[in-house]
């Protein structure tokens, strides 16, 4: 068993609420620290000397249209190739081309190969003969690779997934049934390249699988980006790390999102406990990272001076042996008339819900300015841009200007009538990633 | 001696123990359901496992009936915890006089850890207190006090009289020293006042941690030793006072505060500059109380007159009854502050056997 990165955990929150206030916001701030220190060391036999095990799947869409233009499946095949070669030594590893069904290109034995010399070369060589041939059923790529990942059950799972379309090869309850069913067994990144993918469907699967969503609007660029996110998945030390959270009975857990690096609702991954009130939030793998996530419970008010424990959150390792406590803390409640404390407003509790509204509101702009009603269009993107620009989001600000423009008359933004497609889904993509909170 | 090695047989207390009502429960009362829900299991941290409610701690809510004193430290209702401590017991001296010993501190709430301050204060000047009253003085003390002028002649409400007397070894330690030779005496009020707030005032000092950010823990302070007479000490603004029915209620101390301020200029802690506390000797001319109190009372009530009117007759006979009365007109008026009162009926009875009761008030 590997040793686990140190965890530095922290709760921010205003426990002080106003007579009859029920709702209790906190921010939980992780921070793990490397216990191995850093990239694992190839050993005797290719095993990687950390005695973990990761198992990276490369799902590459193979669709009719990645031909078109021919530079997407070139690029594809480059950026796969470029991921074999990033992966540790000893790592498990498999790609998959992805149509209508999934076909396994590598291995092709049905048994897993470690990561080296030999396994990588053939490994790209499978890669150079992909053609592009069929249609989309990211579901059966999710399945495929989950009967993958299930021949390791204890590695570090992780997917990359990349695809240029839409999933019209299989309905939407087929794929919403597979994104369910790979919940909690392995994590994936996904990117989009070209414009004809759909962001929301790519973010879903994303959201519930615990990684990023990309677009890849130059295909040059897409190598370095499978580059990063492989170096990534191999610095991941621990495979299922969850947040157990138990709130007072006749609570109502209103919401458990990760804030930070980019927004995830968590909420409705809860995994019952022992206790009935108690509950897993599924977080995945953890590297040398920090995340933060946003809680909010709502309980009975209590009395003035009364305290109340309105959630006590640990973080657990869940592995072979059962569950690991990696850190633990406390979200309080305490009524006061004292309206100093109950007004002030946590520093980051703030800067996460600022986050989250200037996510909603630039995906309801853009759906607002899609569908033609420019009103609702420009007082969302107007509201977005004043929360970007507060946040210092700049990105975002960036591509908050590509589909408004300044109404002359007013001096205000307005959202643009006609905008470039790409700019739109770039925004879309973009609009979860937050900035970090400033330290308090 | 050692500590708790000897009990006082009408109390049951170890006879150089202040009693502060933070004392452990007995074991057969058992662990309590919670108080919002009858739920049976409460956390290490006090929350109830069930609905979350934080049990009441002890020092929410500190009732101490000793008969002959009684004293109540309430959290109020606007603090989120009781940052007040008091300390109290009858003690015999060594030529026989009934004495009781009274100490209130009141952790200064924009320090660290107030509450571990005051704690800290009442307990080390209260054991010094009654030690040194159970042990005496020896003799000749250096510049025994004068006696002080008679109180009903005495035209100011409160009495101030710096002591000049200087002994600089523990008075148990001097005897020893000195043998046979040194003859002990009862104990120098005055002067086991001032080793009190020199004692509290290390005690405080050393609760004082790198990252208190210069705010180290910090209380104010006072005490009352009432025998034939009244011997106050201060520092800031808890008060002690006399009440009477006979019209000449009065403050025996005056605060270390300008007037109308809350912000005190003398306190004890690491930060304190080893002040020297305030004296004050005062010999009543008949039966009254002396209430020794924190400012979330006498914010509400301040005159003499007034705290008398609401605490006499009954603390005469009954002072936990008068406690708890001037505690609820503190609450009632809006328990801005925590509220400590301790009161002790004049003329000093013999501590009555059976008579103490302490502990937290798990309904306030």
């Amino acid at each position: 068993m590997s040793q686990y990165p140190d965890f530095v955990f922290e709760i921010n929150q205003n426990e002080y609420l106003a007579a009859g206030q029920r709702e209790v916001h906190a921010v939980v701030t992780l921070t793990a620290t490397a216990a191995v220190g850093g990239a694992p060391v190839p050993s005797a036999g290719g095993v990687p000397a950390s005695g973990k095990d990761n198992v990276e799947v490369i799902i590459i869409d193979c669709s009719g249209s990645m031909d078109y233009p021919r530079t997407k499946m070139m690029a594809a095949k480059e950026a796969t190739k470029v991921a074999i070669d990033t992966l540790s030594d000893g790592a498990y590893f498999a790609v998959v081309a992805g149509t209508e069904g999934a076909r396994v290109v590598y291995p092709t034995g049905g048994q897993l190969l470690r990561a080296d010399y030999q396994s990588r070369a053939a490994a790209k060589e499978a890669v150079g003969r992909l053609h592009a041939n069929g249609g989309t059923a990211m579901g059966r790529w999710l399945a495929q690779a989950g009967r993958i990942f299930d021949t390791h059950p204890h590695a570090i799972k992780h997917a990359i997934l990349l695809t240029d379309g839409k999933d019209e090869s299989e309905t939407p309850a087929d794929l919403a049934r597979a994104i369910q069913a790979s919940i909690g067994n392995f994590t994936a990144d996904c990117r989009g390249i070209g414009e004809d993918w759909e962001p929301k469907e790519l973010r879903k699967i994303a959201e519930a699988l615990l990684g990023t969503v990309g677009i890849v609007r130059d295909p040059a660029r897409l190598a370095e980006d499978f580059r990063e996110m492989t170096v990534n998945s191999m610095g991941k030390e621990i495979a299922d790390v969850a947040l157990r959270l138990w709130a007072p009975k006749g609570a109502t857990i209103r919401y458990v999102k990760q804030v930070s690096p980019n927004l995830a609702d968590l909420s409705g991954m809860r995994v019952p406990g022992d206790n009935p009130l108690t509950g897993d939030y599924p977080t995945g793998a953890w590297g040398a990272e920090n995340r933060e996530y946003h809680i909010c419970v709502e309980v009975e008010p209590g009395n003035i001076g009364q305290e109340k424990l309105a959630g006590r959150v640990q973080l657990v390792a869940k592995d072979a042996g059962g569950a690991t406590l990696l850190g633990e803390g406390k979200i309080r409640a305490v009524w006061t008339e004292d309206t100093d404390l109950s007004t002030r407003i946590n520093g980051r509790v703030a800067h996460y819900t600022g986050q989250a509204e200037m996510a909603a509101a630039i995906q309801e702009g853009l759906d607002a300015q899609a569908s033609g009603d420019l009103d609702t269009a420009t007082a969302r993107l107007g509201r977005a841009m004043d929360l970007a620009v507060e946040s210092g989001h700049e990105d975002t600000v960036k591509m908050l200007r590509r589909v408004t423009e300044v109404d002359p008359a007013t001096s205000k933004v307005r959202a643009k009538a006609k905008v470039d497609k790409g700019d739109v889904m770039e925004l879309d993509v973009v609009s979860t990633k937050t900035v970090r909170a400033k330290r308090n | 001696m050692e500590q708790g090695a000897r009990f006082c047989e009408a109390c049951g207390y170890g006879v150089d123990e202040p009693v502060t009502g933070e004392e452990e429960p007995s074991e057969f009362q058992g662990p309590k359901p919670c108080v919002s829900c009858g739920g049976t299991e409460i956390d290490a941290e006090g929350y109830c496992t069930d609905c979350g409610d934080l049990q009441p701690r002890r020092r929410d809510r500190m009732e101490v009936d000793l008969g002959v004193v009684a004293g109540i430290s309430d959290r109020g209702l606007r603090h989120h915890r009781n940052e007040d401590s008091m300390a109290l017991r009858p003690a015999v001296g060594l030529d026989g006089r009934n004495l009781v010993v009274a100490v209130v501190c009141d952790g200064v709430s924009t320090s660290e850890r107030p509450d571990e301050a005051s704690a800290a204060a009442v307990a080390a000047a209260a054991k010094l207190l009654l030690t040194a009253i159970a042990a005496g003085t020896p003799e000749p003390v250096a510049e025994r006090v004068p006696e002080p002028a008679p109180a009903h002649v005495d035209p100011v409400q409160t009495a101030v009289m710096e002591l000049q007397a200087e002994i600089e070894t523990e008075p148990d330690d001097a005897a020893e020293e000195a043998g046979a030779a040194v003859v002990i005496g009862p104990a120098d009020l005055g002067l086991i006042s001032r080793h009190a707030v020199a004692d509290a005032d290390r005690a405080v000092s050393d609760l004082a941690r790198d990252a208190d950010h210069g705010n180290p823990p910090a209380c104010t302070y006072v005490s009352a030793i009432v025998g034939e007479e009244v011997t106050v000490a201060w520092l800031g603004d808890s008060r002690a006072y006399w009440l009477d029915e006979r019209g000449t209620s009065r403050a025996l101390t005056r605060d270390d505060a300008a007037e109308g301020s809350h912000a005190i200029e003398a306190w004890l802690g690491a930060d304190s500059g080893a002040p020297e506390p305030h004296l004050a000797r005062f010999t009543p001319d008949g039966p009254g109380v002396v209430l020794v109190c924190s400012d979330g009372l006498w914010n509400y009530v301040e005159k003499a007159v007034d705290l008398a009117a609401l605490a006499l007759p009954a603390a005469l006979t009954d002072p936990f009854d008068a406690a708890a009365r001037l505690v609820r007109k503190a609450l009632d008026s809006g328990g801005h502050d925590n509220i400590t009162a301790v009161l002790v009926p004049y003329p000093v009875q013999a501590p009555v056997e059976g008579a103490g009761k302490t502990g937290a008030s798990q309904q306030p």
